[in-house]
């Protein structure tokens, strides 16, 4: 069914490439976020698939049906793709009322006005706005508008849902509330949903497929925690997790079958979880703040720069050499400042980058 | 709409507050004749009895019926007392022109004109004489009605007409005193020779002229507004009338329909009118142009700058073998000069009106570059203009009709309502 | 108790007036209220006296008594008041309905084009079509003669259209109020244009792509999204354009007096001519009262609860309408149409300065006596020659662009003031009131308005300014602070007001505040308010005529006294003249500042 196929999508404007030669697959019943900086061509990406922007070149298939081919010349119209659409701002008209705004599709479609009727009621109550069905959109709170805009989506039953970063104007307790919503709804309604962003958090807990751009290219695309503990390159691992990821100049030798890494003043050996090859000279490190655990007999020493308790967990900036690493530690834990202590790499989450950014290989630490 | 009521409701509240900077018309003479009195004659000076001696309201008015017995060189001592400048209104633009040559003989006065618009000139003066407003100390206007009506009879304007000239200019143009009469006449385009000469001013009231008499509406250009109404007047009347029996073959008898026979002319003649153009310059060129048989009234100085005009317009006046147009020939209204009330230069003022009337002064008017134009001062010969298509004024004043501020001022209200009635 | 009592008002009157916004706000209703009352005292006086003149005569009572005979014979029907009355009113109110709705289709037709779709040659339509707005109104009504007039209709005589094509529009098409309403709506198309046009640019997009999604097709799109929203401001386009229809003169005067066709404001000056002040003032206040009430509409309208604010959406980049095939013909169209009522015009009145016999277009027949020409005896009109010699000229063109400039720094100023105390206090009830009362300078009529404030300077108190360039800019700057206040107002409301607190709290004063903070950042937009009132200054005629000391002093005033004498050749320079400098104006300050009359009309709408 609504299974969506982008295939050597180009977006160009003059000389500037807003989406170059991007190749992806969105399966049925996906939920995939879009995620990355402003300007990296998640929004016109998304667009591209509901029409409202043309591709230069490319080919894009939403279920069996092509809905763009700049070969053939084919070019459905937004209105023929059976698409769903929530606008950043929403984009209810100014001039309806919440129940003319969600009955504005079904009018389109030329429903009957008591199924209408019946529809509007029916999403007024999933998205739990019923009492503000005669108020202008000027006169609800950003959370309802929201919810407005969404139910006037859904209305329609759309195949697939694409969604504008539809929480970026929301504040934090109802962007959490809201997350949850669009979870449950994605699992109600059996739709294929596409989810623009640019909170990785968002991406993470929200989707299961995450599509990582970076300047109109996938830099990766897999689920979140693929994603997260995975990462494709360093601009991938630097841009998912909160505290990001920690990286630290290394340089790495081959000696026999062993490999021996410099980091940080110390001296290391790495163990690569899967077989690699050629990898020598200088690296980027990376490892996750929770693997670098605060042990008693831990091989490196360091002091404690800062801490930062958030209740649940702490962030603790160590000070090792003349780097700052984080540290988090589940539990509220006080440390105080410029305290010296021990600390190790645990795990078999190590990242090794090469001087151009790549994942090379992933694997162990030991500190001698 | 609540907001607009209450701005309406302090608006009359504090209406009478805004009252208070208004002028007073009713004591407006008096300050300005105190600052003359400086200048003014000593009164015990009129000891010379005179029976003749009529009394005056303002100081000003004595001192203008002194000056209009004294000489130029008299006044000119006079004036050069006055040290404040003597502002012209004029609606003439040639007005500048005797101002630049009296200075040159007087050169110790100071005085300016500024030329106003017609319509403007009367808001103008009524706003301004007797008000704390520094204007005009004379003017130079036209529309008998409107200048007797609405400044002379509400003593904004006085007249001044000086004694030596009561020979040679005709006394029904000594008060208000007239400088000079313009012409505005019938034209025919004869460009095409068939087209017969205008024998009649009745053959305008058939409908083979219907919209082909061009003519400045008169709603618009009161000179022709008192053109219109003084055809209603006992001579213009009878002279339709006399038409009216040469071009019918019967005396006028229709009075059932028609106050007069006027009347009736004023009723088919309107009927024709044409008022296309806005101004006298279009309606030359117009017509000039246009159709042959067209007809317009129009200032005759028009035709001295347009060679097609002077070429395909015969001057119904002289047409039909010399006999020209029964009924009349086009109409005349005067330009009068006359000293506003608040004047603090009357002898200037005065001087100056003796210049306009002499035959230098007159010059600026009365030259070979200009036609149409005529001195009220018969005793100054016409300088035939270049184009040799000028008469004497004699030659106008009975063809044409010309203003008179009384029969005007009488029936001026009843007639007018009867044209504009025709011209909407 | 009591003393308690007195000493809190009076804090809180200290507390209110330390803060210059409130007191410049009381301060320019103080000013307001006297502009308003006086015009209404003076005019509602002047309806229900007798004045000197005709009246006098009629009404058989000295003048300044009091009488009723001006309402009754204006309004108790009969032939008079049909004819003086109810027939202008009638035409008037037609000329305003017809051209505002013409003008609206003109202009949201260009406006939608150029915002909304692919059109090429954008940048020189948009160009072009400013052009009959810049140009004076009566200008294309002369135009719209010189082209149209054949020997079939009145004059008979052959216009461009006959020589050139021996095309022969029937009378209606020439002249009356289809011409009427032509000429006026292709004049206020452009103002309609760039309101809509600003509109729908500033109209956040996703509006109309989330229609599209929602299945709806293009006309359904345009008939419940974009036209209702658009809706406020076509309406605040059709009340302006309506109300400067509904009052115009010169147009009606040029092209309905041969077929006896009067408007309010023609009738108006008919009947000052003829010297029925009462009447004729009774005619103004109608005006006044139809523009109030057109004011209302318009304030009503724009305070309904739905909102209209435009949140700017971030897809800036708009899907624009493919016109496919369509493309070119409707651009080339656009250009001809444009050209024809922008360039062709200039061309018209150039060749008409160089014309010895007015109208006869023959090789021959060129001269440039009328520009450079000397000692012309044959033209003499007090000029010395040719309008570009001897003093006269250059000296009325240099005073016109002081006054205009002059005019500008008035109002243009002022209205800053009026922005800034109106926006600091906004939802107040003051600040609405000094708003609205912004606004009644522009409703009266402009000959009622100099006879008025004419008056006014011949009072004791004001006498100084009587025949002086001060009561000229008074006059201008009162005339056209409306557009600049409004402007003013727009563009205050789009600094946030932290920006001003932070400086409060560095305690810059206030006058540093708004000129070393506000003003810069929004500088392109005031600038643009000083710019509308040059431009009308520079074209306005009426309003000066009765004002100024002589009607050589400015250039306008001078055009004024050719026209009435017929002189079309230095008539028609003058014209050009004004024209181009006022296109110089306009260019050169986009170019230089980025401030158009394209934007100042624009911060019309952003309320």
């Amino acid at each position: 069914m609504p299974r969506i196929e982008l295939i050597n999508i180009t977006k160009r404007w003059g000389d500037f490439f807003g989406v170059k030669n991007l190749n992806m697959v969105i399966e049925d019943r996906d939920f995939v976020s879009l995620l990355g900086p402003s300007g990296c061509g998640k929004t016109t990406t998304l667009r591209m698939i509901a029409g409202l922007e043309t591709p230069t070149e490319g080919i894009i298939k939403i279920g069996d049906k092509v809905v763009f081919d700049s070969e053939k010349g084919v070019n459905l119209s937004p209105d023929k793709r059976d698409v769903g659409f929530i606008f950043q701002n929403y984009a209810l008209w100014p001039h309806m009322t919440v129940y003319e705004n969600i009955a504005f599709g079904l009018e389109s479609m030329k429903w009957d006005k008591k199924e209408i009727d019946k529809r509007v009621k029916e999403m007024l109550a999933l998205m739990k706005i019923e009492e503000f069905e005669k108020r202008y959109p000027s006169e609800i709170s950003g959370g309802q508008q929201q919810r407005v805009a969404i139910a006037r989506t859904l209305a329609i039953k759309p195949q697939v849902l694409l969604m504008d970063e539809p929480l970026s104007n929301l504040d934090a307790k109802l962007r959490l509330e809201m997350r949850t919503e669009l979870k449950r709804l994605h699992a109600d309604t059996d739709s294929t949903f596409v989810y623009v962003t640019h909170d990785q958090l968002e991406a993470m807990t929200l989707s299961t497929k995450i599509c990582l751009m970076k300047e109109g290219t996938i830099q990766q695309y897999a689920p979140p925690l693929k994603v997260y503990n995975e990462p494709n390159n360093l601009y991938v691992a630097d841009f998912v997790g909160n505290p990001s990821m920690n990286f630290v100049n290394g340089r790495i030798e081959k000696s026999g079958d062993k490999y021996e890494v410099s980091l940080l003043g110390y001296k290391a050996e790495f163990v690569p979880n899967e077989e690699v090859q050629g990898i020598d000279g200088d690296v980027t490190v990376g490892f996750r703040p929770e693997f670098m655990k605060i042990a008693e007999d831990g091989k490196i020493s360091a002091t404690v720069y800062s801490t930062l308790p958030s209740g649940l967990e702490t962030t603790i900036k160590l000070k090792i050499g003349e780097e700052i690493i984080s540290s988090v530690v589940f539990g509220a834990s006080d440390y105080v400042t410029d305290e010296e202590l021990r600390c190790n790499i645990a795990g078999s989450n190590v990242c090794v980058f090469d001087k151009d950014g790549q994942k090379v290989a992933m694997g162990q630490l030991i500190i001698r | 709409m609540k907001r607009l009521a209450i701005v309406l409701a302090c608006a009359l509240t504090f209406s009478c507050l805004a009252g208070c900077g208004e002028k007073d018309t009713t004591t407006s003479a008096e300050p300005a004749a105190e600052v003359n009195e400086t200048n003014a004659e000593p009164v015990a000076d009129g000891n010379e009895v005179d029976d003749e001696e009529p009394t005056f309201d303002t100081e000003i008015e004595k001192t203008l019926y002194e000056a209009s017995k004294m000489s130029d060189e008299e006044l000119y001592e006079k004036a050069k007392g006055e040290t404040n400048k003597t502002v012209v209104y004029s609606t003439t633009s040639l007005a500048a022109t005797a101002v630049e040559t009296f200075l040159a003989k007087y050169p110790d006065l100071t005085i300016e004109v500024s030329d106003i618009g017609e319509a403007d000139m009367f808001t103008k003066l009524s706003t301004e004489v007797g008000s704390a407003a520094d204007g005009a100390d004379m003017a130079l206007l036209q529309n008998a009605y409107r200048v007797n009506n609405e400044l002379i009879s509400e003593d904004l304007l006085y007249n001044y007409f000086p004694e030596a000239l009561k020979g040679v200019v005709e006394e029904g143009y000594q008060d208000p005193t007239a400088i000079l009469f313009v012409s505005k006449l019938i034209f025919i385009n004869k460009s095409d020779a068939s087209v017969e000469d205008l024998k009649n001013v009745w053959e305008l009231t058939e409908t083979k002229y219907k919209d082909k008499v061009f003519f400045k509406n008169p709603a618009d250009e009161p000179v022709g507004m008192n053109f219109l109404i003084m055809l209603t007047s006992d001579e213009w009347n009878k002279k339709l009338s006399d038409a009216y029996k040469s071009y019918f073959g019967k005396e006028w008898d229709n009075s059932a329909e028609y106050k007069s026979c006027a009347y009736e002319f004023l009723d088919k003649f309107l009927a024709n009118c044409n008022y296309t153009y806005t101004a006298d310059g279009g309606i030359c060129g117009g017509i000039a142009e246009g159709e042959p048989g067209s007809v317009g009234l129009f200032v005759f100085s028009k035709l001295r700058t347009n060679e097609v005009a002077r070429e395909n317009l015969q001057i119904a006046a002289t047409g039909n073998d010399g006999k020209g147009i029964e009924g009349f020939a086009g109409f005349m209204y005067p330009t009068y000069a006359q000293v506003c009330a608040d004047t603090d230069t009357p002898y200037t003022c005065a001087l100056f009106i003796n210049y306009l009337l002499s035959e230098e002064g007159g010059a600026a008017w009365n030259n070979e570059d200009n036609m149409g134009t005529y001195l009220a001062n018969t005793s100054i010969a016409l300088v035939p203009d270049s184009t040799g298509l000028d008469k004497e004024v004699d030659y106008w004043l009975d063809r044409c009709v010309i203003e008179d501020g009384d029969y005007l001022a009488a029936n001026y209200a009843e007639v007018y309502e009867y044209i504009a009635s025709r011209i909407n | 108790m009591k003393a308690i009592n007195l000493e809190k008002i009076k804090n809180r009157i200290k507390t209110y007036f330390s803060n210059p916004a409130n007191c410049m706000l009381v301060f320019f209703f103080c000013v307001f209220l006297g502009l308003s009352i006086y015009p209404i005292t003076a005019m509602i006086k002047e309806m229900f006296v007798v004045h000197a003149g005709i009246e006098k005569t009629l009404i058989t009572a000295k003048k300044g008594s009091f009488t009723l005979y001006h309402v009754q014979k204006l309004f108790i029907p009969s032939e008079w008041s049909v004819t003086s009355f109810y027939i202008p009113f009638k035409n008037s109110f037609l000329l305003g309905l017809f051209g505002a709705i013409l003008a609206i289709i003109f202009g949201g037709v260009t406006a939608w084009l150029m915002t909304r779709s692919n059109l090429v040659h954008k940048k020189i339509i948009g160009t072009l079509f400013m052009f009959p707005y810049l140009m004076p109104a009566w200008t294309l009504a002369q135009f719209w003669i010189y082209l149209f007039q054949n020997s079939n209709v009145m004059s008979g005589n052959k216009g461009i259209m006959q020589s050139l094509f021996g095309i022969c529009m029937p009378q209606w098409f020439v002249y009356g109020l289809f011409p009427c309403v032509i000429v006026n709506s292709l004049h206020f198309a452009p103002f309609a244009y760039i309101l809509i046009g600003g509109i729908l640019q500033n109209m956040d997009a996703t509006l109309e792509e989330s229609a599209q999604i929602l299945k709806a097709n293009r006309l359904r799109i345009v008939r419940k999204v974009t036209l209702p929203i658009v809706m406020p401001a076509l309406l605040s386009t059709f009340l302006l354009v309506f109300s400067s229809g509904f009052a115009s003169y010169a147009v009606p005067v040029f092209l309905g007096g041969a077929v006896r066709f009067y408007t309010l404001a023609s009738k108006m000056k008919a009947m000052i001519n003829a010297g029925y002040m009462g009447q004729a003032y009774i005619i103004a206040a109608v005006m006044i009262l139809c523009g109030i009430i057109i004011l209302m509409i318009n304030q009503k309208y724009t305070n309904k609860r739905r909102s209209f604010t435009t949140v700017t959406g971030k897809s800036g980049q708009v899907s624009l309408v493919n016109l496919k095939k369509a493309n070119r013909p409707i651009s080339i169209a656009m250009i001809i149409l444009t050209v024809c009522f922008s360039v062709v015009p200039l061309i018209v009145f150039a060749l008409q300065t160089i014309q010895r016999v007015p109208g006869d277009y023959s090789v021959s027949n060129w001269t440039l006596d009328f520009w450079i020409g000397k000692d012309l005896d044959a033209y003499k009109m007090g000029m010395v020659g040719g309008i570009l010699v001897g003093q006269d000229f250059l000296m009325a063109l240099l005073r016109l662009v002081l006054l205009s400039l002059a005019c500008s720094a008035f109002a243009g100023t002022a209205g800053l003031f009026i922005g800034y105390s109106v926006v600091r206090n906004r939802r107040t009830r003051l600040s609405k009131m000094v708003e609205a009362m912004s606004f009644f300078p522009y409703l009266i009529p402009t000959i009622a308005f100099a006879a008025i404030y004419l008056a006014l300077a011949s009072t004791k108190t004001f006498s100084f300014l009587y025949n002086s360039f001060a009561l000229l800019v008074l006059v201008g700057g009162v005339k056209y602070l409306p557009f600049a206040s409004r402007g003013c107002i727009n563009s205050m409301l789009q600094v946030s007001s932290e920006i001003e607190e932070a400086a409060i709290l560095m305690n810059v004063p206030w006058y540093k505040r708004i000129f070393r903070i506000l003003v810069p950042i929004q500088k392109t937009s005031i600038f643009s308010g000083y710019l509308l009132p040059i431009v009308s200054a520079m074209r306005e005629v009426d309003l000066f005529a009765l004002i100024v000391a002589n009607s050589r002093y400015m250039l306008t005033t001078m055009l004024l006294a050719f026209n009435q004498t017929g002189y079309d050749q230095y008539a028609s320079a003058i014209t050009l003249l004004i024209i181009v400098i006022v296109l110089v104006i306009n260019q050169v300050s986009s170019k230089l500042t980025g401030a158009s009359i394209s934007q100042s009309v624009g911060s019309y709408n952003k309320q």
